[in-house]
Formats: C-alpha cells, structure tokens, sequence
C-alpha cells in the first residue's frame, strides 16, 4: 500500500486511508542536510529536515505540503525540480471567516482525492468513508483518553506516533499523572524528534510540560466528528469541519483562534510559565513571540532552535526560567 | 537645454537645476531642487547618482513627494486607503472611484534605506519583537507606530494565503497592536489538471477558471468595502475605466522598458528604471500625474535613442537583475562595474501586463492577481525570467537577495539553476542589505568577476 508522507495538521489521514493508502504524518528526526533541501541559509530547518527525510524514505510514493507557510509552500519548488517523487500542494486558506474558505478547503480536499486516484488509490464509496472516519474518531478518542494519564510530553509522542502509524501504543497506565514540577506550557511550531530533548532539560530542572501547544502536540487534533448526519450526507464537508474550521494555527488571518484556544487552556491547566519553540527563519512564529509576551499573564521563555543541536545555550535558558518561576 | 546624458551627484543637480530654472524651466507643483529632498531625512540621495535630465527631476520629485500627496488627500477629505502586498491589483480598483487614493504602505521597505536609517522605523520593529531576521518590509510597522510617513489610512487591506511569510507575520503583528485590516485570499497559483477549465493568464501562466472565480470573490470582498467607506458604487463602467487608465500607464512603462533594456546604448540608468517601474503599481497616489512623469520619461529616452546618446558605452554588459535591492546605492554600483540593466523582475513585473479588457472588469482583477509570479511555484517565475531575458538580449543575471526574506533561500537557487540550464548565462547571488556600505567592496568584487565573465566569453565568441 502506497505511503503518502505529509506533516501539515490539516491534511486528513482520513481521505488517504479511503483511498487505500497509508497516511503518515512525519516527524523529522533533525532538520538533517542530506537531501534536495541543501545547506542555504535562510531555510527553516523544520521544512528541510521533513523534506530531506520524506525523500530518504524508500518507503515513501508521495508527498502532500499545504500553503500554510511560505517555506513548505516553496518546497514543492525543490521537490519538482530535484526529485521524481510526486508531490501535492494542498491549498489550506490562510483566511478563514468566510464561507468561501471552508467550501475552498472541501474543494482542494476533492482534489487531494483525484490526486491520490492517480497515485494508485481506489475513490471510496460514502459509506465506506465514513467508517473509516469512525474508526480514527475512536482511536483519536482513545488517544485524548490518555491526556492527564499520561505525563504532557508522552500524550504528545503518543498523538505523534498515532500520526505517524496509525496505532495507539498500549501504554499500560491508568492512573493520572501527577507532575510534582513547576507546571509550563510549551507553544509554537513542530518539534523534529530531537526537539523533544528539550523536555527532558525541563523536567531535569524541576519543570513539567502539562500542555503541549506546539504543531505537533493535541492542539492540532481535529475535532470529533459528527455521525448524526444522514449516511448519504457529505462526508468531506464533515471531515473539512473539524479539520479546517477547528485547528487553530499561527498562520490563520486573523489567528485570534489560536490566542483563544491559549487562553482556555491555560487557565484550565493553572499554567505558571510558556515556552515557546520555534526554528531558526520560521517568520509566524517569529512575529508572535513579541506579542504573546505582552499578551500572556505568565512569563514566557523564547527558545530558536536550529535543526542541529539544541545549542547548551538553551539548556541554560531554560534552568534560569524555571529557577526564576520556583 | 538639452545636455548628453550623464549621472551627476545630487550637488550636480543642484547646480543644474539653478540652470534649468534659468532656462525658464516649466515645473510641476511637486518640482523644485533635489536637494531639499535631504531636509527630510532622505540622506542617501547624497550618495547616488541620478540621471541629468528634467524627465528624471520630475521622476524623483514625484517619487519623494508622495507623502506630501497623501496629508494633502486627508486634508480634503479623500479616503485613503492602505493597501498592502498584492503589488499592482487593489489600487486598479481604489482609483476607479475619483475621491480615493491608494498607496502601499509596505513601500517604506526603502525607508530606511533612503533615511539611512535615520528613520527610526527598524528600531520601533525591533521593539516590537521583528527584528532583522525579517525583510526589511518590517520598516512599515514602525511606519505605522511613529505615525511619521503617512497618514493612518481610513481602510486596511491586506492579501494572504499564497504570499511571503515575512508580510502575512508583520501584517499580523501590525493587526495584533490595534489596525484592523481586511484579509483577502490570494490562492497559490496551480497549473490546470484533468477535470479543470484552464484560464491564460496576462503574463504567460495559466491556472484554472475555479481559482479566478475564487480569487474574483475575495476582490468582491475588498470591493465592497471600498464602496461603504466612499459612499459611492463601484460599478463596472467605472471599473472598466480604471482598467483602461491603469493600462494606459502600463503601456508607457511597457514601452519604456522595451525601448531602454534593447537600445544598443543605454538611454536611461537602473536607478530611474527601477523608480518608474515602482510608480506602475499604485501610481505613486496620482493616476494622472504619473502617466505624465513616465510621458516625460519616454520621450527623453525616445530623444536620446534617435540622436545615438546613452550613457555607459555601448559595451556595457547587459544584466537581468532579480528582486529588488533594499540599497539604491546597489543600482548604481553596477553600471560602475561595467553593467548596465537590460531586464527586471523586482516582485512585481506582472503590474506592468496589460490587464484584460475584453472580460469582466472584476474577473479581470482576479486574473491579474493570479498572474503574480510571486503566488505561483519558483519554476514559473524562473520561466518568465528566462523568456524576458531571451526577449530583452541580456547576458548575465544578478540574483539580488532580500535579507531576512522567506522566499529568497528556496528561489534564487532554482531561478539559477534554470538560466543556466536553460540560457548558459552565468548567474551571480549577492545580498543587498539596506545600508549596503560596508558591503560595497565585496558587492564591487562579485558584480566585476560577473561582467568580466561576460567580457572575456564575448571575445571568445
Ligand atoms: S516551522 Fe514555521 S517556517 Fe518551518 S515549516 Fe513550520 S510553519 Fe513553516
Ligand atoms: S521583499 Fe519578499 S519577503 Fe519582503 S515583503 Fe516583498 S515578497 Fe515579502
């Protein structure tokens, strides 16, 4: 079965496994060199290191990116014109309080579906979409049942691995957990593997990451779906609902969305400190640091991280904000 | 008084313009001396060189009058609206009504060139978290906080979706301190598949009619806002009109450009090129005052081509120059090399396309929009560029990198991996910060091995 590597949030699994085609959502082990995406400055690491390791991947048929940034949208630039791998661009609205950017969005899902025909994949019946809809909507629901089970950075490998896979790791535990740390947030872009390095710096430094913001963490989940439709009903315009009209993301314009979901959950969880993650040249995420500070009623710690090494800098950083939150 | 064409120091002018006035020089409202340009701030005029002729007197005056313009517009009541980012569509439709004026904000990216950074709009950009990582299109943010470079607008629209990542966060960021803006789409631009109805677009590319009428729809967004702010209808006889004086200014600028990047000599330098073609975009506030100053531009360089004058000698290497540089002083610096300018693509050479008049006036808009190399993939503007330096005879092209810029890392090295493949010409990467000084030397070293690569290949030859 065909592997359709992509790492953008809004691009639904659903559609490819309907297909017959194995979604998988990469997480890149480091913002590695080797690969189209070469050593120019100005590159986020992030879109080079999934670029490079998509592309290493024998096991990957093609490729999706989303225009939800600049930098992945110009890496289809080096797709086409340095590998034979297929690729799709996915057209996700930056805008999104019109109706016009939901039926757009609905309409690009209908193209990711003729794209995928032509990479091998079978155009499923309706009904046989929405079972597939209903099966990841009851994984995705075991999935959130671990949130508070497990320690915040788990719950995030967790969502990680079922993106990447698939499958929900048995994780044997049903208690809560109960962090003993100075609870922190972690916001910002994706983390490649070896961001996730970082937590352990926290948790050595008597912090515990209780929400994980970042475009890999549960903020990116879709919405459940709603199965009281009509099984003649469109599945597409449920699966673009809680995709496209449900994840908040930096790049949205405006993305008060984003600020809102924030606010929820951090007076929720009692939040008392933020770290923000973000790759050297990422511009939106860049852009905000300045102004979640002014925004954020607890302190914030701004970490660049640059695909390579998580620079002893950090680790210092990170040691003086929590000692400074203690 | 019609002297040959040569560069003079803004001190030249000085002297000249005395002459000129001497010679019973007719002038514009916005006329007078260069130099009092400097009391304003704009010190790096101190150091360019400028074009000897009124035409360009007119250019320039125009050019670093236009905030003067715009607190004139506000004082008689015009609305102004701020439009920021698509380079060339929404002031079509803004100046198709008589009482509103357009301008782009995000023009201030040569402010802190031209005030060599005595501005202080980097430093206020600093402060609120857009530091030099960003394009210098960061400048624009502080333009908006010290109030200092125009007047606040009555109206902010912005295009995001297929745009650089730089824009759509410091447009974010402005809208996060307290500017409403208005947010429109522009799609990423996708050649037609199987199943689609394909639409040519003014410029050579193509995408399908879905996304015109998509991109139609937004346009009728931004539309109608317009219409609430100026009380009056936009209505497609006026719109129609505003196509047709936009294209009358596309025209000249067509024609200018032909005429300049062929002539065997060079009538006219790079720095005036790149002003004239910046005025296309949004007339620089004054629709008809600008098909005037660019009349005035066209037929100087008519004048010099007919009598054989030029500047440069007539075997200056002739360069297609990418992007825009954020230190005019930069455009100079090549024809001190031994260049000369035959062929731009400064972001925005689909501004200079005819827009279609033979369909809706705002389809049309929408199929301009679409047609910006800068929404679609790199290969496409790599495409145009190469058939723009087939159609203007350069022979080497200078990629100029925009610091800090999303989409300069990713394009430039496939824009020349694809001259070289395509055309064999070489290729030069140089960035170009806005105070380049420091860099002037090691800029003067890449920009002389590139035209002495072309010399030595044309004795070869
Ligand atoms: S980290 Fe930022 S720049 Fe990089 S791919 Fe993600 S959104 Fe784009
Ligand atoms: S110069 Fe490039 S990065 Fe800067 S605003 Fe223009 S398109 Fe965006």
């Amino acid at each position: 079965m065909g592997l359709i590597a992509y790492s953008c949030p809004y691009v639904p699994a659903e559609i490819i496994a309907a297909y017959g085609l194995t979604p998988s959502r990469i997480l890149p082990s480091s913002g590695s060199f080797s690969g189209p995406v070469g050593v120019t400055a100005g590159v986020c690491p992030y879109m080079r290191g999934f670029i490079n390791s998509a592309c290493a991947s024998s096991e990957v048929d093609a490729i999706i990116l989303t225009t939800v940034c600049d930098q992945m949208r110009r890496a289809k630039d080096y797709l086409d014109q340095r590998t034979d791998i297929p690729s799709f661009m996915l057209n996700v609205p930056s805008t999104w309080q019109t109706a016009e950017a939901l039926r757009l969005y609905v309409s690009e899902i209908r193209r990711l579906g003729h794209f995928l025909e032509r990479m091998g994949g079978q155009p499923p019946e309706v009904d046989a979409m929405w079972r597939i809809m209903e099966s990841y909507d009851r994984k995705r629901g075991k999935l959130r049942s671990l949130k508070g089970v497990l320690p915040a950075i788990e719950y995030s490998l967790a969502i990680a691995k079922f993106n990447k896979s698939g499958r929900i790791a048995d994780t044997g535990v049903n208690v809560p957990f109960t962090g003993k740390g100075i609870p922190l947030a972690l916001i910002g872009g994706p983390m490649t593997m070896m961001d996730f390095q970082l937590v352990e710096m926290v948790r050595e430094y008597g912090g515990d990451i209780v929400l994980d913001g970042t475009e890999s963490g549960e903020r990116t989940m879709p919405a459940r779906f709603n199965f009281r439709h009509s099984i003649h009903d469109d599945p597409i315009e449920e699966l673009a609902e809680c995709y496209f009209g449900y994840i908040p993301g930096v790049f949205r314009r405006p993305n008060s969305e984003l600020y809102r979901w924030l606010m929820r959950e951090l007076d929720s969880l009692k939040i008392l400190g933020v770290i923000l993650i973000r790759h050297t040249w990422c511009d939106k995420w860049h852009a905000e640091v300045c102004r979640l500070k002014e925004w954020l009623k607890v302190p914030l710690l701004d970490i660049e991280i640059d695909g390579e090494s998580l620079i002893v800098r950090n680790s210092c950083r990170i040691q003086a904000f929590i000692e400074a939150l203690s | 008084m019609n002297l040959d064409p040569a560069q003079i120091t803004l001190v030249e002018w000085g002297r000249r313009f005395g002459e000129l006035k001497q010679s019973g020089l007719p002038e514009p409202s916005y006329g007078g001396p260069l130099e009092r340009h400097l009391l304003d701030g704009d010190f790096r005029l101190a150091k360019l060189k400028f074009d000897n002729s009124q035409a360009a007197l007119n250019l320039w005056n125009f050019l670093l009058t236009e905030e003067d313009r715009l607190y004139a517009d506000r004082l008689v009541g015009r609305k102004i609206i701020g439009t920021m980012k698509d380079l060339g569509t929404i002031p079509v439709m803004a100046y198709s009504l008589p009482d509103v004026t357009a301008f782009y904000p995000d023009g201030t990216w040569w402010a802190p060139c031209v005030m060599e950074l005595s501005s202080g709009v980097l430093a206020v950009a600093d402060s609120l978290g857009l530091d030099e990582s960003f394009c210098p299109v960061r400048a624009m943010l502080g333009a908006f906080v010290s109030k200092a470079h125009f007047p606040n607008p009555d109206l902010l629209v912005c295009s995001v979706g297929a745009t650089c990542d730089d824009f759509s966060a410091i447009a974010q960021r402005l809208n996060g301190i307290g500017y409403p803006i208005l947010w429109w789409e522009i799609l990423h631009r996708r050649k037609p598949e199987s199943g689609d109805v394909p639409v040519q677009l003014p410029g050579g590319f193509q995408c399908t009619a879905d996304q015109v009428l998509f991109v139609e729809n937004e346009l009728l967004r931004v539309k109608k806002a317009i219409e609430s702010l100026a009380g009056v209808a936009i209505t497609n006889d006026k719109l129609t009109d505003g196509i047709r004086a936009a294209n009358e200014v596309r025209a000249i600028l067509r024609e200018l450009r032909r005429m300049v990047f062929t002539a065997d000599v060079c009538p006219l330098p790079a720095l005036e090129m790149l002003v004239a073609e910046m005025l296309v975009i949004h007339f620089c506030s004054d629709r008809k005052e600008s098909v005037i100053v660019l009349s005035g531009l066209l037929a100087e360089v008519r004048r010099r081509i007919l009598l054989g004058r030029g500047l440069f000698g007539s075997d200056a290497v002739r360069v297609f120059w990418v992007n825009p540089v954020a230190d005019l002083r930069v455009m100079n610096l090549l024809e001190e090399c031994g260049g000369r300018i035959c062929g731009t693509d400064y972001l925005f050479c689909h501004a200079f396309d005819a827009i279609p008049e033979d369909v809706e006036p705002m389809k049309a808009l929408a199929m301009m929009a679409l047609a910006d190399p800068m929404v679609g993939s790199a290969g496409d503007r790599s495409q145009r560029i190469c058939n723009d330096i087939k159609y203007f005879g350069a022979e080497a092209v200078v990629i100029s990198r925009i610091p800090g810029a999303s989409h300069c890392a990713t394009e430039g090295p496939i824009i020349a991996d694809t001259v070289r493949e395509q055309l064999g010409l070489p290729v030069v990467e140089i960035e170009v910060p806005p105070l380049a000084d420091a860099m002037l030397p090691a800029l003067n070293t890449r920009l002389t091995a590139l035209i002495e690569t072309v010399k030595a290949g044309r004795i070869q030859v």
